[in-house]
């Protein structure tokens, strides 16, 4: 093997970094600087990171998510009319741009619904027949609330119910109180014991709309699904957050607790 | 895997693209999960994806890794990408209310077929449990060097020092390779 000049440990953290999590645009300039000198030997050096980063995410992302078969049906059926341009024809080409144009309308009404996502009396119904048919499954873990220190006065009750298999649950609380989500939003979190980093898991950020809470008699039935794989649920907390939720919570505005029994 | 998929995409099969949807899906799901603050998004980055793949199927060049890392690298990379694009922060919460949906059958863990994942794997045994906890936060969750900081309370400087000392390793480990 040819020797090799030895980047520097700025050079390398740089990335590293854009390898793992990606850089904000302050860290991406500082690269192109350091990269001016030697473009060609930081590419390779950047392939070679890239490389051993995702041959250490196959080496500990032992248990892989199934693709669900919903999105593997989408993505086989975009293929035929996305894939087609290796033919080189214009025929295809104009097809691939209107799955694209199809694709952004997609997005854009996706966007439009999107921030209007309060619990309200029309998804009530929904996600209560769906919590009924995951209440079915097997597998699924149920848990009570216990107020939280920064519980209303008059508390706070219900359930939660996760399955593992599914990776999909239901937060059923009673008491919460609405929130303005231009100040703070609520935010899961998930304890769990088949995870080798302690940190828990993030839920997701979730908001009460006051007159849906009126609507619907004082309880939320909020449908979560974890960003990351929850195997063996422990615990399930609630807290109050910044808007758009933290990576790492202080834990300062614990709104619920709701424990797993086991055994 | 054998390795033989990436060409007979570049050439336009599409069978091979389907084989390669039943073998990658689950590796790209997890890592559009991952990345994506809804379960509409991580669909729709899946779908991205795998477009991405088909367009630079043939940039594979075995002889640089398996198709497992070319796919898990490009996976990432375009992930990252879209990431970095908005917020790092999910504004909302994945609300869903499809009906309930099994994921396809699990394929067997990458590392069992995966030579480079096999070589990392042995490589992160030699590291200390924080250390790995580290990268770990690093290469799976996504977190920056200084969230990895805060998180586990280490100074930022040495947050640095144990994913470059470890990210080397596997790396001095892959170039190893016969």
């Amino acid at each position: 093997m040819s020797e090799r000049a030895v980047p520097s440990d700025a050079l390398l953290d740089l990335l590293l970094e854009r390898a793992t999590a990606g850089l904000d645009p302050e860290a991406s300039a500082e690269l192109e600087r350091l990269m001016r000198d030697q473009p060609e030997q930081v590419q390779a050096e950047a392939e070679a990171i890239e490389q051993s980063v995702a041959a250490v995410l196959l080496a500990m992302d032992t248990r892989p998510q199934g693709l669900p078969a919903a999105v593997r049906d989408r993505i086989l059926a975009g293929a035929p009319v996305t894939l087609l341009p290796r033919a080189r024809t214009g025929r295809p080409r104009a097809i691939a741009l209107g799955w694209w144009s199809a694709a952004a309308c997609l997005g854009l009404a996706l966007a439009g619904w999107w921030p209007r996502l309060f619990v309200g009396p029309r998804a009530v119904p929904a996600a209560s027949e769906a919590r009924a048919a995951l209440l079915a499954s097997a597998h699924v873990v149920r848990a009570q609330w216990t107020a939280g220190a920064a519980a209303p006065p008059g508390g706070l009750s219900g359930d939660v119910v996760f399955d593992p298999v599914t990776q999909r649950g239901y937060l059923r609380l009673r008491g919460i109180a609405a929130n303005d989500p231009r100040q703070q939003q609520y935010q899961l979190w998930i304890a769990d014991a088949g995870r080798a980093q302690p940190e828990p898991v993030d839920g997701g950020v979730f908001n009460v709309d006051a007159t849906a809470l009126a609507a619907a008699g004082g309880e939320v039935l909020i449908p979560f699904e974890p960003r990351l794989p929850v195997h063996s649920p422990a615990a399930f907390v609630v807290t109050l957050e910044q808007p758009g939720g933290v990576v790492i919570s202080r834990q300062e505005h614990v709104l619920a607790l709701a424990k797993v029994q086991t055994g | 895997m054998n390795g033989a998929l990436m060409p007979r995409i570049a050439r336009g099969e599409q069978p091979a693209f389907a084989q390669c949807v039943k073998e990658y899906g689950g590796l790209i799901w997890g890592i559009a999960r991952r990345f994506s603050p809804t379960r509409a998004d991580a669909e729709d980055a899946a779908q991205e994806v795998f477009l991405h793949l088909w367009r630079n199927a043939r940039h594979f060049d075995p002889s640089r890794g398996s198709e497992a890392v070319f796919i898990a690298t490009l996976a990432r990379r375009v992930l990252i990408n879209q990431f970095r694009g908005r917020q790092r922060r999910p504004q909302e919460v994945p609300i869903d209310l499809a009906p309930e949906e099994a994921p396809t059958q699990l394929g067997p863990p990458e590392s069992e077929t995966c030579a480079e994942a096999a070589l990392a794997a042995a490589a992160l045994a030699q590291l200390p449990a924080e250390q790995q906890r580290v990268i770990g936060l690093a290469v799976l969750q996504g977190l920056t060097h200084s969230e990895i900081a805060a998180l586990t309370g280490h100074p930022l400087g040495t947050v640095k020092t144990m994913l470059r000392r470890g990210l080397m390793l596997v790396r001095k480990r892959l170039e190893e390779r016969p």
